[in-house]
């Protein structure tokens, strides 16, 4: 089973065949990154059954276009370098074509309910017979078995269960999310690390592996000091804002700027006292700055005000840069166009221009790249998001060896095909309304431009 | 529960067996990428500067509150399954010794300050051309490169700078971090992946690499729908409106009920009145509720709406109702119900761990459930240098006389 060592500059993983039927976030994400490592990922999608990003609203200047399925921008990130086609595996002939699939391929990705792989019998042990050695991701939101195995829920609502909102918010008020589906992300690094994994020990022992990724476990994970605090302390946790729980002085205060706000953190009593040193003798009024760290955080609501009233005077950069320059660490609260024009991140090439499918309208647009980099191999994005069912006739025919009347036969079942899909709101609200309803704080109508994005001509 | 320090015959090895991972981490962010290795099956050994150690050996929480080098629950918690060898890089025979572990090694993981390796003469030329197939995972506040990679940087400011800090939380006050020190674990995350993808490409017989991950980098690369919102209409987002404390019309964010709080989230492969029933009320079946546009538009309606249909009720019969009419719900949880979670518990997720300093105590479990092969604590967090003689006798022959000669002049 040891795949033949191939040339150096090949992609990691060059050669092999992933199967994604996943939907929303976390799996399609965790198979859009695969693309870029040189996987051949295939998009199995439904005509009755779209995967739900495809209706997530964010279309070209709020325009879908004929297609509005094949234009989203969350949807592009999410599932760039795929190639997509329609399978109905609601038919009992759609998975026989889903089982012909899964003997060429290496990795098989879902994220249905715990049962409806099982009904089909295409649970791993089905799957694994068809295809030695294969790969298979279930994920779910609490994994498979277990007296919630067959509770709905995705990110959103995941995140409340899996308890960070306990330790997330101001003091004193509820618990807030923060992000946009963290536990979402959460399970896609988990998964990632479970698949390379398990490919490795694949090339060492021919064995394939079955990847039971609950989201709610992976992440209570991710709160270890957090859980052991209450069982040798009793401590259940609370919510400080953007305070420190061990030993900073920091915070988020608003600078001069449309909604512009920085951050500092004082780490140390040097650090302390430069940072006074930069507010300045007169800061504090009739009463007299704290002399270390610890009584800084002792009085840190009256600190918060001091610094409040200083970075209030400051644009946000030139906060930042005398913070910095006092040796103190600081960074500005960057919007998502600070992101795009950041010098580093450019540097490091976190987004990457790609070219999406002519017909879509999106043209040539920065998306997520990859949050790593490597010494010696050059990953790409390497496409935009596959229109739904361009790959049809490639994987049914090419792939599968299904002749011409086989596949007008399966497009007559609607087991394939391309026609409109079965979609409820495909409606995208204009910009003044998306401002209305706060979906959006600014519109910025230079975007183009100051990106340099180049629409395809008409 | 299962007992994590009693080991059956019978269990198979974990996935990443005969794996060895040399580890330089400090602090949660490599540490949890080395721990996940580490559970998983990987050999992993520590080195820790003598005397001190991993600084989080000094950070609180403690057990029991109590200031102590061996009980510090961030440690305890971040350092499961690995071995402990103190050492003093700054020393030519304190690089030499790592030099001769690394040549044993497949991968050595490290979060110091950029150039730091290559000042200690350990940097990524000296490891490749001592062993080519060694891969190197650096983890940073901004990468190993570009003209922020020496800026400094604390979970906080990562938050501000990744751009999620200024879409969570309420417009009126200041932008919100998640609690905790999750941009350390994310980064811990997704430094695994990538080095066990490597790991990968290295079984193949490839050379190694030098693997170069981010903190900033990772977080800000969970913006799939803030960034799109720029790039393909012009649109920044903003943090909530005051509207409904914060959570608009109600739906998919934080809510009151009877005795705490909850999520309810609608999707539009179910149909609306799932909803409407699940919440007991009629009023909702409205053409104003039942798209998603019409949600946004009349959100203060739906928000008391909601807010009423919940305030009876309890999170676990709205998680438990929710399920039974296929709606999303969330409920918020603190560590006392997810200790006494009864779907955890069901699936064995909490393990035992035996520790000097603590005596038995729970630990959460396998992040991900892989059948087969064995996620296992197979031993507590290591004592401070605890491995130091066995590792340098087994591994590289150094006898007991060196040893001594080398703890006196406070190499090891």
């Amino acid at each position: 089973m040891r795949p033949p060592v191939t040339t150096e500059n090949s992609l990691p993983l060059d050669g092999i065949r992933v199967l994604d039927l996943s939907s929303v976030w976390a799996m399609p994400y965790a198979a859009g990154v695969l693309t870029d490592l040189g996987a051949e990922v295939i998009k199995i999608e439904a005509l009755q059954r779209l995967d739900s990003s495809r209706e997530m609203g964010v279309w070209p200047d709020t325009m879908g276009g004929s297609e509005p399925w094949n234009s989203v921008g969350t949807f592009s990130v999410l599932n760039r370098g795929k190639r997509s086609i329609t399978l109905n595996l609601s038919d009992p002939r759609g998975r026989d074509i889903f089982r012909e699939l899964v003997k060429i391929s290496d990795i098989v990705i879902e994220n249905y309910t715990a049962r409806v792989m099982r009904n089909w019998d295409l649970d791993f042990e089905h799957l694994n017979e068809l295809r030695p050695g294969i790969i298979m991701v279930s994920n779910t939101g609490y994994g498979h078995a277990g007296p919630w195995e067959s509770y709905p829920v995705q990110g959103t609502a995941l995140e409340a269960t899996v308890g960070i909102p306990n330790f997330s918010g101001y003091a004193g008020g509820r618990p807030w999310t923060i992000g946009q589906s963290y536990p979402d992300f959460v399970a896609m690094w988990h998964g990632l690390f479970c698949v390379m994994s398990a490919l490795r020990r694949r090339a060492l022992t021919g064995e394939g592996q079955w990847i039971d990724l609950g989201m709610y476990s992976a992440n209570v994970a991710m709160q270890g000091e957090a859980m052991l605090d209450f069982i040798a302390n009793g401590r259940k946790g609370e919510r400080i804002g953007n305070r420190d729980h061990i030993q900073n002085v920091q915070g988020a205060y608003q600078t001069q700027g449309d909604d512009a706000w920085m951050t500092l953190a004082a780490q140390t009593d040097a650090e302390w006292a430069a940072l006074c040193g930069v507010l300045g003798p007169t800061a504090w009024g009739s009463s007299t700055p704290p002399a270390t760290l610890a009584e800084a955080r002792v009085r840190h609501d009256e600190v918060d005000g001091v610094i409040g009233a200083w970075a209030a005077t400051q644009t946000r950069e030139g906060a930042v840069d005398a913070i910095r320059a006092a040796g103190i660490a600081a960074g500005p609260c960057n919007d998502a166009r600070d992101l795009f024009l950041d010098p580093q991140l450019k540097l490091r090439g976190l987004y990457e221009w790609v070219d999406h499918a002519p017909g879509t309208g999106v043209g040539r647009r920065p998306i997520i790249g990859r949050a790593f980099r490597l010494s010696d191999t050059e990953l790409k994005v390497r496409g935009g998001a596959p229109p739904l069912g361009e790959a049809n006739e490639y994987v049914f025919k090419e792939l599968l060896g299904h002749s011409a009347v086989e596949f007008e036969e399966l497009v007559e079942r609607e087991i394939t095909g391309k026609r409109e899909p079965l979609v409820e709101e495909m409606s995208g609200l204009p910009i003044d309304a998306l401002l209305g309803v706060r979906r959006i704080r600014v519109y910025d109508p230079e975007y183009k431009e100051r990106l340099g994005i180049v629409l395809e001509p008409d | 529960m299962t007992s994590a320090n009693n080991p059956t015959a019978t269990q198979p090895p974990g996935i990443l067996a005969g794996v060895r991972v040399l580890d330089l981490t400090r602090h949660i962010a490599g540490p949890y990428c080395t721990k996940l290795m580490a559970d998983y099956g990987a050999d992993v050994i520590k080195i820790e500067q003598p005397g001190t150690g991993d600084p989080s050996r000094h950070f609180p929480p403690y057990y029991h509150d109590q200031p102590d080098q061996e009980g510090s629950l961030h440690f305890l918690y971040l350092n499961t399954s690995k071995r402990s060898v103190t050492l003093d890089l700054k020393t030519e025979r304190g690089r030499q010794i790592f030099l001769d572990l690394a040549q044993q090694a497949d991968v050595v993981v490290e979060n110091f300050r950029p150039g730091v390796m290559d000042s200690l003469g350990i940097g990524w030329e000296t490891l490749h051309a001592l062993k080519p197939s060694l891969i190197l995972t650096s983890i940073s506040n901004f990468g190993q490169t570009g003209p922020y990679r020496d800026l400094r940087a604390t979970e906080l400011i990562e938050y501000a700078m990744s751009g999620v800090m200024t879409i969570s939380g309420r417009e009126d006050r200041s932008p919100l971090k998640h609690g905790l020190s999750q941009a350390q674990y994310d980064t811990g995350a997704n430094a695994a992946w990538v080095t066990a993808m490597m790991l990968f490409w290295q079984v193949q017989g490839r050379a190694g690499q030098h693997v170069d991950i981010a903190i900033r980098d990772t977080v800000a690369g969970t913006l799939v729908l803030n960034e799109p919102y720029y790039a393909w209409m012009g649109g920044i987002q903003g943090r909530r409106t005051s509207a409904g404390d914060g959570t608009g019309n109600g739906l998919s964010d934080i809510m009151p009920c009877a005795d705490g709080y909850v999520i309810v989230q609608h999707r539009n492969t179910q149909p609306w009145q799932n909803v409407v029933d699940f919440l007991r009320a009629p009023e909702l079946d409205d053409d104003r509720f039942h798209t998603n546009d019409g949600r946004m538009l009349n959100g203060e309606e739906l928000y008391e709406i909601l807010k009423k249909a919940l305030s009876t009720r309890t999170k676990r019969d709205l998680l438990d109702d929710g399920a039974a009419h296929r709606v999303l719900l969330g409920i918020v949880q603190d560590p006392s119900d997810l200790v006494s979670c009864p779907h955890l518990n069901a699936r064995g997720y909490w393990v035992d761990v035996e520790h000097p300093a603590t005596g038995p105590m729970k630990y959460p479990g396998a992040p991900v459930r892989l059948p087969g092969t064995t996620w296992r604590i197979r031993r507590h967090a290591p004592l401070l240098g605890e491995d130091t003689d066995e590792v340098l006798e087994s591994e590289l022959g150094i006898g007991q006389a060196e040893r001594d000669a080398l703890r006196a002049q406070k190499v090891i």
